[in-house]
Formats: C-alpha cells, sequence, structure tokens
C-alpha cells in the first residue's frame, strides 16, 4: 500500500438504472451499470480503470463525482461522505473535483466562446472581479497552450485537439485536487494524442493533481498510470501495480484483454487467447463468476457463486475462483 | 507502360486524384496518389483524419460522395481502368470482384430487413441462382465468418446482434461471391479490443483460405503490424512513404512516420515522454497545393521544402518516399 | 460576434435570395403598419356614399367596398390588426409554451406526464375548433382571439422546446457545469435554452403565418372584433359582393398570401443560416 492519504475511499458502490417499460405489478428490469465496487485512491496517484464497451467505467466516472445519484454504496471524499451532503457542501466540494470527457465536440457548449466557458466556473463559485478572473483564465490557456488571444472564439473553430485543452483547462480553473478524465484521448487523432498525454503528466508533476483515468486503449493507460483497475461487467476484476499487471496478470480476462492487444512490430509474434462470444447482456449477467462464460478455464464451481477478491501480493488483488 | 504486357498487379492506382468543389473552390482530398496491390496481399493505408485514405478507397469503387469527385488519374483493375466504366458495369463489379466494408456496422446494415435476407441479396444480385440456393450459400457465409448457429442467426434483426456480430455479417457479405479484393475502411475502429482481435483473425484467415487481398485502412499503426504485408502512409492527400512493414517499423525515412511511430505509447516499451509532432492535422480548407504538405510541422524542412513539392522517389529496394529530406529524421 | 461570424452571417443571408425576400416582405409590412395613417390616402372609416363599389382607378387604388370606404387605406390600416395579432400570438405562445417545454423536459417525472398528455389534448383539437370553442364562451373580443390563437400555438413550441431539453440536457457540456456545481437554473437558461432558440425561432416563423391566417378565418366566420378591420374581416365583409366587386376581398387575401409567403421564406431561410453555420467544412 502506498503512504499517501486516500483521497477517494469507494464501498460497495453500485448503480442500476431501471430499463423497458413500468407494468404495474411486477418488478422492473434493471442494468446493473455497477454493481458493487471498492476500491481507494491515493492522493497523487494515477489510477488508470481500464474494461471494454458496457462495463461501467464511464457510469462510474458520474457516480464518483455523484453527477448521478448512487443506488447503494458510500463514497468519501477526503474522509468525507460525499453522499450525505446537501446541496451547498456538495456544491463546495466540486471545486475538488473535475471531470474531462472524451468527446471534445460536445464537451463545450457551441453557443459560448471558450473564454466564457474557462470562466464559468469561477463565476458560479462567486470569484468576484472580471479582471481578476481574466487574469486566471489567462494563465491557465497559456499554460494548456492555447493563444489567449483566441479567447473570443467559438469552439467550433477550434480543432479536436484544441477542444480537449480547452476542456483540461476548464477543468483546472478551481483548483482541483482531483480529476476525473473518461477517455481524454480516444477521439484524438494518434499525433495530437501524444500531445495532450504529456500535457496531462506535465501537469500533474506541476500541480500535484490526482487522476482516475478511463479508457479501453491498454497502451495509453500503460503510459500514464501507475496503479490500474480492470472492469467487466460493473465489477471490478482486478486491480494491481501497472508494472505488475503487465508482467503478470492474474484474472483470465486480463490476460485475454492483454494478449488482444495488437503488436507494435510485425516481427513480434504474440500468442492469442481469443475470447469466444461477445459481452453478456449487463441485464442479465451471468450467475457467479460474471466472466465464466467466456473464460478459458472455467470450471463448475465459478457459475455457483461470485468470487472474491484475493491478494496476489500487497499491492495485486484480483477477483478469481481458480488463482 | 507497354498496354501488350499484363500488369504484375491485381490493382494499379495512378495518379488519383480526388477534388472537392466547395463554395466555387476545389480542394484536393486525394492528390495524386499511386499504389499497386498484388494478389493475395494485405496492403495497408495508415494516416490520421482528413489524409485522404477514406476518400482513396471509395474512389477506387466510384463511391466518392458529392461535393467530391474523382478528377484525375487511373485505376487498374486486372488491366481495366474502373474508370472508364459504366455505373452499370461498376455495380457488377461491387460486392462481386470488389469489396467494402466501413467502420461502422450499425449503420451498415438496413435495420428493418433480417440478416439472412440481407445477405442472400448479394448472392441474388450477383449470381443466376434461385433463392433456395442463395439460402444455402447465406448459411456458408455466415459458417465461414465464424457466427455460432448461422441457422437462428439468419431470422435476426441487425440491433439484435452485438456490435462484432455485425461486422462479421458484413464481412459475410463482401466475402460471399469471393471478390478479389476486399477494401476494410477501419473496420475495426469502432469495436473492443477482444472483439478486434477476433475480427483480425478472421481477417486473417480468409487471406489465407481465399487467397484475397486485402486493402486494409486504418489509423491504427498496431494493426498494420499484425495484419498487412505491406504498408503506404498518406498525409494530407498524398503518399508521404511506402514500404513493407517490416521496413516501415525498423526504418522509417519520412519525418511524418518516423515520429508519428514514436508518439505512439507501447505497452512494451514505456517511456517518460512520448515524441510529439508539434502543430496539427490540417484539415480540407488548408491543403496546399504547391509545397510539402508536412512542412509546416517538419523539424527538419528547410527552403526546397516551402517552394518544391516532393515526389514519391526511391529510398531504398521497395521503399519509396517523398520528402526532400529523408533519413535525415531517423536519430 | 467575431468578424468572421458576421463575415459568414451576411455572406449566407445575401446568397439566399429568397430569404432575403422574406425578410424583406416582413420588414415592409411592419413600416406600412407603422406608417399607415402617413401612407394611407383616405381614413379607413371615412364614408363616401356617392361612390360606393367602385372599381380600382387612381383616386381609390384598390376600389371601393359597399359603403364607399377606400380599400386601399382599408388595407394598409388592416396591416396593423394583423401584425399585432400576429406578433403577440406568436410572442405568448412562443414564451408560455417555451417555459413549459423546459420544465417538463428538464424535470421529467410526473409533471413531465401531465403537462404532455395536457398538450397531446389540445393538440388533438383542430387549432379552428379550439379557438371557436374558447371565443364562443368568453366572447368575441380582439383580446380574446389573441388569448385563443395562443393556446392554440402553445403545445407547439412545448413540445419542441421539450425534446431541444430532452436531447441537450444529456450533452457533456450540461454534464461539466453540473460537475463545477452549476445550479439548474443556471444550467437552463445559460446552457439549455440558447441551444433551443434556434429551432424556436424557425418555428415562431411558422406560426407567424399560421396566426394570421387562423385569424382570417375566424373574421371570415364572424367571430373577430367588429369594431376594427382586419384583412380577414374586409375580405369577410366582401363576400357579398363577390361578384360585383371581387376587389373588397381580393386585395385582402393578396395581403394575406403575401404576408405568410414572407414568414415561410423567412422561416426556411433562417433554418439554413442557423444550422450549417455550425458545420465545419
Amino acid at each position: 500500500m502506498t503512504s499517501a492519504a486516500p483521497i477517494l475511499e469507494i464501498s460497495g458502490l453500485k448503480k442500476h438504472f431501471p430499463v423497458g417499460t413500468w407494468r404495474i405489478g411486477s418488478k422492473r428490469e434493471t442494468v446493473k451499470a455497477v454493481d458493487g465496487i471498492s476500491f481507494n485512491i491515493y492522493e497523487g496517484e494515477t489510477l488508470g480503470i481500464v474494461g471494454e464497451s458496457g462495463c461501467g467505467k464511464s457510469t462510474l466516472a458520474r457516480l464518483l463525482l455523484r453527477l448521478i445519484p448512487v443506488t447503494d454504496g458510500r463514497v468519501f471524499f477526503k474522509g468525507t461522505d460525499l453522499l450525505a451532503m446537501n446541496r451547498l457542501e456538495l456544491k463546495r466540494i466540486r471545486k475538488q473535483m473535475q471531470i474531462i470527457f472524451q468527446d471534445p465536440f460536445s464537451s463545450l457548449d457551441p453557443r459560448k466562446r471558450i473564454g466564457k466557458i474557462i470562466d464559468e466556473p469561477l463565476r458560479i463559485h462567486g470569484v468576484r472581479g472580471s479582471h481578476n478572473r481574466t487574469k486566471i483564465v489567462q494563465k491557465l490557456m497559456e499554460r494548456v497552450g492555447i493563444n489567449y488571444e483566441w479567447a473570443d472564439r467559438y469552439p467550433h473553430e477550434f480543432s479536436g485537439g484544441q477542444r480537449q485543452r480547452i476542456a483540461i483547462a476548464r477543468a483546472l480553473v478551481l483548483n482541483p485536487s482531483l480529476i476525473i478524465c473518461d477517455e481524454p484521448v480516444s477521439a484524438l487523432d494518434v499525433s495530437i494524442q501524444a500531445q495532450v498525454l504529456n500535457l496531462f503528466k506535465n501537469l500533474q508533476r506541476e500541480l500535484g493533481l490526482t487522476y482516475v483515468f478511463i479508457s479501453h486503449d491498454l497502451s495509453v493507460i500503460r503510459h500514464i498510470c501507475k496503479r490500474i483497475a480492470v472492469m467487466y461487467l460493473g465489477k471490478i476484476i482486478e486491480i494491481s501495480d501497472a508494472d505488475d499487471l503487465f508482467a503478470s496478470p492474474a484474472h483470465p480476462y486480463t490476460q485475454a484483454l492483454l494478449s488482444a492487444i495488437p503488436v507494435s512490430h510485425p516481427k513480434h509474434v504474440k500468442k492469442r487467447t481469443i475470447l469466444t462470444g461477445d459481452v453478456p447482456n449487463p441485464r442479465h449477467p451471468p450467475k457467479g463468476c460474471r466472466f465464466h462464460t467466456r473464460c478459458p478455464i472455467a470450471e463448475p464451481s465459478c457459475s455457483a457463486s461470485e468470487p472474491p477478491m484475493k491478494n496476489i501480493n500487497s499491492n495485486h488483488q484480483a477477483a478469481c475462483h481458480l488463482i | 507502360m507497354n498496354p501488350l504486357q499484363p500488369s504484375p498487379y491485381l490493382l494499379d492506382c495512378q495518379g488519383l486524384s480526388v477534388t472537392f468543389r466547395i463554395d466555387g473552390r476545389d480542394f484536393k482530398a486525394v492528390n495524386n496518389v499511386s499504389f499497386q496491390l498484388a494478389r493475395g496481399e494485405v496492403l495497408g493505408v495508415v494516416g490520421e483524419s482528413g489524409c485522404g485514405k477514406s476518400m482513396m478507397a471509395l474512389a477506387q469503387l466510384n463511391l466518392v460522395p458529392e461535393p467530391g469527385y474523382v478528377s484525375g488519374g487511373r485505376i487498374l483493375f486486372q488491366d481495366q481502368d474502373l474508370r472508364a466504366k459504366t455505373e452499370r458495369q461498376m455495380q457488377a463489379i461491387r460486392g462481386n470482384r470488389i469489396s467494402m466494408i466501413f467502420q461502422e456496422p450499425m449503420t451498415s446494415l438496413n435495420p428493418v430487413f433480417r440478416i439472412g435476407r440481407q445477405v442472400a441479396e448479394v448472392f441474388l444480385k450477383h449470381q443466376n441462382i434461385s433463392r433456395k440456393e442463395a439460402g444455402e450459400l447465406t448459411l456458408q457465409a455466415l459458417e465461414d465468418v465464424g457466427i455460432p448457429a448461422p441457422h437462428k442467426c439468419v431470422n435476426d434483426y441487425p440491433h439484435q446482434l452485438s456490435g462484432g456480430m455485425r461486422q462479421r455479417v458484413m464481412i459475410a457479405m463482401a466475402i460471399g461471391c469471393n471478390p478479389d479484393i476486399l477494401i476494410a475502411d477501419e473496420a475495426t475502429t469502432a469495436l473492443d479490443v477482444t472483439i478486434q482481435a477476433q475480427i483480425l483473425e478472421l481477417m486473417k484467415s480468409i487471406v489465407n483460405r481465399f487467397d484475397m487481398s486485402i486493402l486494409f485502412i486504418t489509423h491504427d499503426l498496431g494493426l498494420v503490424a499484425e495484419l498487412c504485408d505491406r504498408v503506404v502512409v498518406m498525409y494530407a492527400g498524398k503518399i508521404v512513404e511506402t514500404a513493407t512493414v517490416t521496413d516501415l517499423f525498423d526504418n522509417p525515412v519520412h519525418p511524418y512516420t518516423d515520429r508519428l511511430l514514436k508518439s505512439i505509447p507501447k505497452i512494451d516499451s514505456p517511456v517518460d515522454e512520448l515524441t510529439i509532432i508539434p502543430g496539427r492535422v490540417p484539415n480540407l480548407t488548408e491543403l496546399a497545393r504547391s509545397f510539402c504538405p508536412f512542412e509546416p510541422r517538419c523539424l527538419i524542412s528547410s527552403e526546397v521544402c516551402r517552394n518544391v513539392s516532393p515526389e514519391l522517389q526511391k529510398a531504398e529496394k521497395d521503399h519509396y518516399v517523398s520528402c526532400h529530406h529523408y533519413g535525415e529524421a531517423t536519430s | 460576434m467575431t468578424n468572421l461570424n458576421r463575415y459568414r452571417f451576411y455572406r449566407s443571408i445575401k446568397s439566399n435570395k429568397l430569404t432575403l425576400l422574406g425578410f424583406a416582405i416582413i420588414i415592409i409590412l411592419t413600416v406600412i403598419a407603422l406608417a399607415a395613417p402617413f401612407i394611407a390616402p383616405f381614413d379607413p372609416s371615412d364614408v363616401h356614399i356617392t361612390e360606393r363599389l367602385k372599381n380600382p382607378d387612381l383616386k381609390y387604388l384598390m376600389g371601393t367596398d359597399e359603403y364607399g370606404r377606400d380599400i386601399f387605406s382599408r388595407v394598409i390600416f388592416g396591416t396593423r390588426v394583423s401584425l399585432q395579432v400576429s406578433f403577440l400570438v406568436t410572442i405568448i405562445s412562443t414564451v408560455i409554451g417555451t417555459v413549459i417545454g423546459l420544465w417538463s423536459g428538464y424535470f421529467g417525472g410526473v409533471s413531465d406526464f401531465i403537462i404532455m398528455r395536457t398538450i397531446d389534448g389540445l393538440m388533438s383539437f383542430p387549432a379552428l375548433l379550439l379557438s371557436l370553442f374558447i371565443m364562443a364562451a368568453f366572447g368575441s373580443s380582439t383580446t380574446n382571439l389573441i388569448l385563443a390563437l395562443s393556446i392554440v400555438f402553445i403545445p407547439n413550441s412545448a413540445r419542441l422546446t421539450r425534446n431541444a431539453v430532452l436531447t441537450i440536457r444529456e450533452l457533456e457540456y450540461v454534464e461539466s457545469s453540473r460537475a463545477c456545481g452549476a445550479g439548474t437554473l443556471r444550467i437552463m437558461f445559460d446552457h439549455i435554452l440558447p441551444n433551443c432558440i434556434p429551432p424556436l425561432i424557425i418555428n415562431s416563423t411558422v406560426v407567424f403565418g399560421y396566426a394570421i391566417l387562423s385569424e382570417a378565418a375566424l373574421s371570415f366566420l364572424g367571430f373577430g372584433d367588429s369594431s376594427i378591420s382586419s384583412w380577414g374581416a374586409i375580405l369577410s365583409d366582401g363576400r357579398d359582393f363577390i361578384f360585383q366587386a371581387p376587389w373588397i376581398s381580393i386585395y385582402p387575401g393578396i395581403a394575406i398570401s403575401i404576408f405568410v409567403l414572407g414568414a415561410n421564406l423567412t422561416g426556411d431561410g433562417l433554418r439554413d443560416i442557423l444550422d450549417p453555420r455550425m458545420e465545419k467544412i
């Protein structure tokens, strides 16, 4: 365990979305997007959350900030119960935790000039003096590499990479300690990804930020995260130090995920574990271990009960009956 | 070129240009592009958004959307110029001799028709067979692409299938008539990593089983390393480098390719800071015509790069590059 | 607006001749309405009994009616009534409809359900029937006419706004605002509403045209206010003389057509201007 204090403590977090039409008398079906997640995030670290579509990582991102209501579980931010706060307290806490989204095209209001977009959080929290705010905005824009002279332009006049920088500037303007990044580079061109990833790293060094970095791209996660959690169908199935995860992945899903990544050089030949079938419907997750329907080493006991998190070593846990 | 001697290539694209006419001005999305595809070969076309790779692919089958049009060049398929063919003749080729699959399997399939009917349509269009025979071919095709329980699948609607399944159906439709060439335009981009691996394995087996050539368009160099024999790198509508895949990764001579390879985070060799390419990808309206399109972002450019457009020249055996300073970038 | 945007805006208006025509029509009619006393050669209620039912000539540009009143002057003054009714109906129905739509779309739940079913109920009545009903119940003054038509057109903008809100509410820039601590009111008026405005503007032009048509129809049926003469009323008065003096009905009819044409052309053009402007090439 790292010696830093936990900035976020999550236990038993669940989010079930009701779906389908409401019929009188019968129980409504739910999509169990997040179904019992517990972990800690430590100050100054970059925790990566990786998983494929439908695993619940984007839902988790929103739950951590209480952007959507929680079905069950607890979230503690720096020791205080996030879910028990009233509106005023929540508003104050929001200054410390921010989010950056995947799509640079829909995360900025197309009808506002970017100067105003970055300025908005300051106004929401009553930072007085427009001259004062302008200085803050200007400094941030320069820091992320956007010329301040362009503050009067609209988002559609910028490229994807530049818009993502604007989103980063907006996230930084209130001096948060925690930033949740939901697939922030997935929609960007490869050469721009590198620019933005470097920016993320530099900002973390300068400002002592804590990141939760969500992605489906393991190479990106490897580059930027020191600790990684792997999600499948609403649960964390493995969580570990980055080096350890890539060197010796414990859970069969993680192994399959790693083996599925394309090689980085044509001469590398990879032994592949190809998973059969598709991701099960989150409305009806498989009984017992959720992965057993596609698992290459599944045994009858795997469908009987859900596996608990087991310690591989002090920094590495995985939820599988067979390790 | 001697017209009497047949070309050794299945597809020989010469000097292709695609122009867009917007507001009375012309913009070249594809600028004098030439490449060759041999039988049984997988040729990768790699580049970032706006480089023209998709337009180039669509141009092969004369599917460039308005306001774009093919403005120059020849596309020789089995020694016949596809540009000289009528729409009727092209329809006989599409799906039959040259097929194409796209990125979004969600929108490539018609949501109101069952899978069986959509796949059978391809056979009925190109072959003189009965509905019953088409049905049998459909089941065979679905099995060929690895769909479990084809008998059930033919009665499903597209929305009942997952993304990976839909892409397999698309592939089944594309290879059903055993075409010579399959054009895959970002076919795995929208899929999850584990599903992408399945589709890649499927494509490899298709190449082996049917001796099919694939024109594989992607932005992902990892996929290129996995699947392709040769690679063409495009930037702003032009080809900047073309080589065998091993040569490209071992010895990239164009500054763009070199930096692109270095800017990708790699799982097995993590670095602290990624090499970046300064500036941004130009969009269609910014494309320059008279000098090297990469010059504004190039660290080794010089006066000649601003004034003279570099043409494709031979750097080494089977390795071509269009750069005045090729080879100087790799450090 | 930056210079680039201003330039693009004027360029797109100029390039679309029909939109320009639509704008011009509305502006000219407004000017006519405002300057009516100065343009009209006669007082619209001036009776020249000796010159009744005269053909259009140089003195009476559009002829006279059965009381000898100059049709030209009546049409000009009628512009005031018609524009007044249309503007008011459009503004009232759009404002109320937008507020309802915003509430319904943003908060959802039971209130949304109730509101939407009420709106559905309103919409299931033919517009004319509904306004007839209201006017028959409350009397036929101009005020009631405006109120009745406003009620008829509320569902239009309510639905439109609600749909826009449902889409925008899920967009990430709204989530970002909430993540910064923005409250409901700020999100509604700062983010959602401005993005609803383009479709609302376009819808308003449609309502504008329909309002005048409905008013004309109601006046024609005799439900308009008889003390002031809108185009519909003039048209209606000319009914009895359609064979002797068709000009009494024709000219106000032409005026109505031009008005609606102007409104529709403007709406079409605005749709083209307001949406693709956001498109990158």
